[in-house]
């Protein structure tokens, strides 16, 4: 077994070795702008650019041209935020709606909307992570012009219910949005039949390159959008910036292998998903995060009570975890995302997050369970909150001296 | 984030965990922080016949800084009358540690475990 | 080495050895740079180095770097970073910018934000007269860019500080003059500047844009708060490590460019024999574009002929090369449609030699002569 494993697979996944192979001519011979439309190098990297276009356009039954490429889904996400809100508030109104537990590219996009006079609601999801739709149905106003809901949460990795949502969103004419960054790869994806306007995708988290992301954007009905970053009038005016050739071939190349070998992997991992819930679960005082039915097996969000996630993090340093999302995890808060579904402050504070992948074996799972066994029996020794709880202390009626 | 060498070594092999009895008259018992804010201090010390303290105890919840932070105390206060546990600043165990900014809270916090625990102790006499 | 690829402005070939890096970055770094443990401290560090030795290149301090997906992104962001710090200062443009600059202060000025656009010389530099006559009093923010994407002209950007004062907050898009020319950020005394990696031999997909210490700007995308929150989205990792690379190697392409001034003077001379028309010609220029035209014959039209030898040139930017539009560049210094339909822009690399030029002469030669044959058949 090779150490460190990795179990981190939400944060960013290693480039799948086909995938590297085929960015190489990428990189060396075939360099041209692929908007060079008058000579032989232009048109190969255009060549290259489309056939990718058709690879990521196929694993989400959409329509080549649907498809805009950006830098990432933190692009996409505010590309189809800023700019669907802009282009339609005029017609529908300013009130956008999204979920508490949304990624910081989409809350941040929100904040952004609030600054220039919209008026945004955040949902709070039930205890499991979904949202709830009457919930949902009762914050839309006839003045509400976009919702914006992810497909699988980055932090708990529960699935939202799309379908209904975007059904609902049509009822009401609202434009609708999905961040599917987590999605791709893990849930099968019909966007010929799902009611989405708008989804945003990230090659890095599928086993492609860092720096490449692609927006969808539908066209029967066709759904527009005030551009974000103006020049040169590439992805039909949509996304301006010369494409980086190597790395859109090699999110092509990872979304046609994703499409080709997802079903059998999601069986695997869902074999090692149960062997990671059970084992963990032997340990007294935990508790999943996150619907453990409405959920990608990709993910597990656990909390160790009375044992905080950072030390333990430390504490289990041959396995590379996280305690949320990468994003904040430089930031001292405990995770939003655990404080939306309500969780109190000792669970939000002990969670840690397990991603697991295409290279995780059934001895990475064995390991985890044995190094967690342990370290969360020696950190519960040192800690003064497991020795209230194993005196019967109620926890929450001690009033603690707040620094 | 990186931590230094010291924080490592607390963390990994930390000096004086445990408890002491908390109704003993001559140990004070210092409880700081809340979960809320992802870390809990308790400090215990035992004050000798000749006044000088000759065991110290302690259990914390948070991250490794705070355990490092905690150990160190316990290490420092040992031998110490209580007019010499009470001038131990923060920014000495901050600089032993080399602590980040970010984790200064860590050592600020163990400072107050330690007013707490002298406090208590004064208040049983 | 030898290549028949003269259409270095528009992008460049990856240099060998950032080639190397950047393999060996995709097969061993993987992590997340945010992350908390090994794998995303490891990518972390990667990212910080590369921040470095960028600076280095540039002479800016790391922490005046912010690394971003493309030069249009860093243009896009300073315009619309900088106007909602300052939504009441007066902006100034260059009349010939790259559309990633003209379209975004079009924007700003249709939301009824004071904005000007800085005329253009028929020589193809920017009328400094202009900039005289702008009030200093006011806040001035002002984007120039360093060099002519098409021409190659070089602004001054020195005396445009002179000219506006200390006050003003200058951005340069200085992306087609890296690589090209000496760029010290610190020096040349602005405040903003945009530099982009496949412009110098580095991978497509990665570009920054550097920030004065101390100088406020909103960010653009928002997230995950990376890049100090000043831009969000997972890093780059592979291409920022290319692109550093590309900076440390940026002084040996510096050293190559009078090799390439003389075979572009080479080139000029001889097609100028041929009834040539050669843009900007008097104004200081970097030295490996020539920007050119055969009056009666249409641009697009020779590039093709050149095509079916395997030469790629082209007929102005590569981004505007899907629309049948002049180039405004020409436009904004004087000529007539017609003429700026005829041009034609040549840009050379170190691979470029001078039997290549040579080569490309000839053809020329033969293709202006049938074309022109052609023209006259018609007319």
């Amino acid at each position: 077994m090779k150490l460190p494993i990795y179990m981190d697979y939400s944060a960013t996944t290693p480039v799948d070795k086909r995938v590297a192979e085929k960015m190489i001519p990428f990189i060396t011979e075939d360099f041209g702008n692929p908007a060079s439309r008058s000579h032989a190098y232009g048109w190969t990297a255009e060549h290259a650019v489309e056939e990718a276009r058709r690879n990521v356009a196929s694993l989400v039954n959409a329509d080549p041209k649907e498809i805009v490429w950006t830098s990432g889904a933190t692009e996409s996400n505010n590309l189809a935020i800023k700019g669907i809100a802009e282009f339609y508030s005029k017609d529908k109104g300013k009130h956008i709606i999204t979920c508490a537990t949304e990624h910081k590219a989409v809350i941040d996009a929100f904040r952004e909307l609030e600054r220039l006079g919209y008026e945004a609601t955040y949902l709070e999801p039930e205890a499991n992570g979904l949202i709830d739709l009457e919930k949902l149905k009762a914050a839309i106003r006839p003045d509400t012009v976009l919702v914006s809901v992810m497909l699988v949460n980055n932090e708990i990795g529960v699935i939202q219910d799309i379908t209904s949502i975007g059904n609902m969103c049509r009822e009401h004419n609202v434009y609708f949005h999905v961040d599917a960054a987590q999605a791709t790869g893990k849930v099968d994806i019909d966007l010929a039949e799902l009611p989405v306007d708008a989804m945003s995708f990230s090659a890095h988290k599928t086993y492609g390159p860092k720096g490449i992301g692609a927006l969808y954007v539908r066209r029967k009905p066709r759904i527009r959008l005030q551009a974000q970053m103006h020049g040169g009038g590439h992805e039909r005016g949509m996304r301006s910036g010369t494409l980086a050739t190597h790395q859109i071939v090699g999110m092509g190349e990872a979304f046609r292998i994703a499409k080709e070998e997802m079903h059998a992997e999601n069986k695997r991992i869902k074999t090692l998903h149960e062997r990671l819930l059970k084992g963990l679960t032997e340990i007294e005082e935990v508790y999943v995060n996150g619907d453990l039915e409405h959920r990608v097996p990709h993910n597990l969000n656990i909390s160790f009570n009375y044992v905080e996630g950072e030390s333990l993090i430390m504490a289990i340093k041959d396995i590379a975890v996280s305690s949320g999302s990468a994003c904040t995890s430089a930031s001292l808060e405990p995770s939003y995302v655990l404080r939306a579904l309500g969780r109190s402050d000792e669970l939000a504070h002990s969670s840690i997050r397990f991603s697991i992948g295409r290279y995780t074996t059934e001895q990475d799972i064995d390991h985890a369970i044995d190094v967690l066994k342990q370290k969360i029996g020696k950190l519960r020794e040192l800690s003064p909150l497991w020795e209230m709880f194993k005196d019967g202390v109620d926890l929450s009626k001690v009033e603690w001296a707040a620094h | 984030m990186a931590y230094s060498d010291k924080v490592l070594d607390h963390y990994e092999n930390p000096r004086n965990v445990g408890s002491l009895d908390k109704d003993d008259p001559n140990v004070g018992t210092g409880m700081v922080g809340a979960p809320a804010c992802g870390d809990v201090m308790k400090l215990q010390i035992k004050l000798g016949e000749n006044g000088i303290i000759e065991d110290a105890k302690f259990k914390t919840y948070g991250c490794g800084s705070a355990i490092a932070s905690s150990s160190l105390v316990t290490e420092m206060l040992k031998g110490k009358t209580l007019d010499e546990a009470e001038s131990i600043k923060n920014s000495a165990i901050a600089e032993e540690l080399a602590l980040p900014p970010v984790k200064i809270h860590c050592s600020v916090l163990a400072e107050d475990a330690i007013k707490a625990a002298i406090e208590d102790l004064k208040s049983k006499k | 080495m030898s290549s028949l690829y003269f259409d270095n402005n528009a992008t460049t070939p990856l240099h060998s050895e950032v080639h190397g890096v950047m393999l060996d970055c995709l097969k061993t770094q993987f992590g997340n740079p945010s992350s908390n443990h090994t794998f995303g401290r490891k990518a972390h560090e990667l990212v910080e180095e590369s921040r470095d030795k960028v600076a280095r290149s540039i002479g800016a301090l790391p922490q005046e770097v912010f690394f971003t997906s493309s030069g249009t992104e860093s243009n896009n962001w300073f315009v619309s970073g900088i106007s909602s710090v300052y939504p009441d200062a007066h902006f100034y443009y260059g009349a010939t910018e790259h559309p990633c600059i003209l379209k975004p202060m079009q924007k700003l000025k249709n939301s009824g934000i004071h904005v000007k656009k800085i005329p253009c010389l028929p020589r193809g530099g920017i009328d400094f007269k202009y900039l005289e006559s702008i009030n200093t009093d006011h806040i001035n923010i002002i984007s120039l860019m360093h060099v002519n994407n098409e021409t190659g002209a070089i602004t001054d950007l020195k005396k445009i500080r002179k000219l506006v004062g200390d006050k003003a907050i200058i951005h340069s898009d200085a992306v087609q003059a890296l690589g090209k020319i000496d760029v010290n950020f610190h020096e040349l005394g602005i405040d903003f500047m945009t530099i982009s990696s496949h412009k110098i031999n580095g991978p497509q997909g990665i570009a920054a844009l550097i920030i004065k210490n101390g100088i406020d700007i909103d960010p653009f995308i928002l997230g995950g708060g990376q890049e100090s929150g000043m831009r969000s989205g997972t890093e780059n990792i592979v291409a920022i490590a290319g692109f550093a690379k590309a900076c440390e190697l940026n002084s040996e392409k510096l050293q190559d460019s009078s090799r390439q001034g003389a075979l572009r003077d080479l080139f000029e001379s001889k097609i100028s024999e041929l009834g040539a028309v050669i843009f900007a010609q008097a104004e200081p220029r970097i030295e490996n574009t020539s920007f050119f035209g055969f009056p009666s014959i249409d641009g697009a039209t020779l590039i093709t002929a050149l095509d079916k030898y395997g030469i790629g040139i082209a007929s102005g930017s590569a981004c505007s090369s899907n629309n049948k539009e002049p180039s405004h560049v020409l436009i904004e210094m004087g000529m007539d449609p017609m003429t700026a339909q005829s041009a034609v822009r040549l840009s050379l690399s170190t691979l470029n030699t001078q039997d290549d030029v040579l080569y490309l002469i000839d053809k020329i030669k033969y293709e202006v002569k049938r074309l022109t044959s052609f023209a006259s058949i018609l007319n």
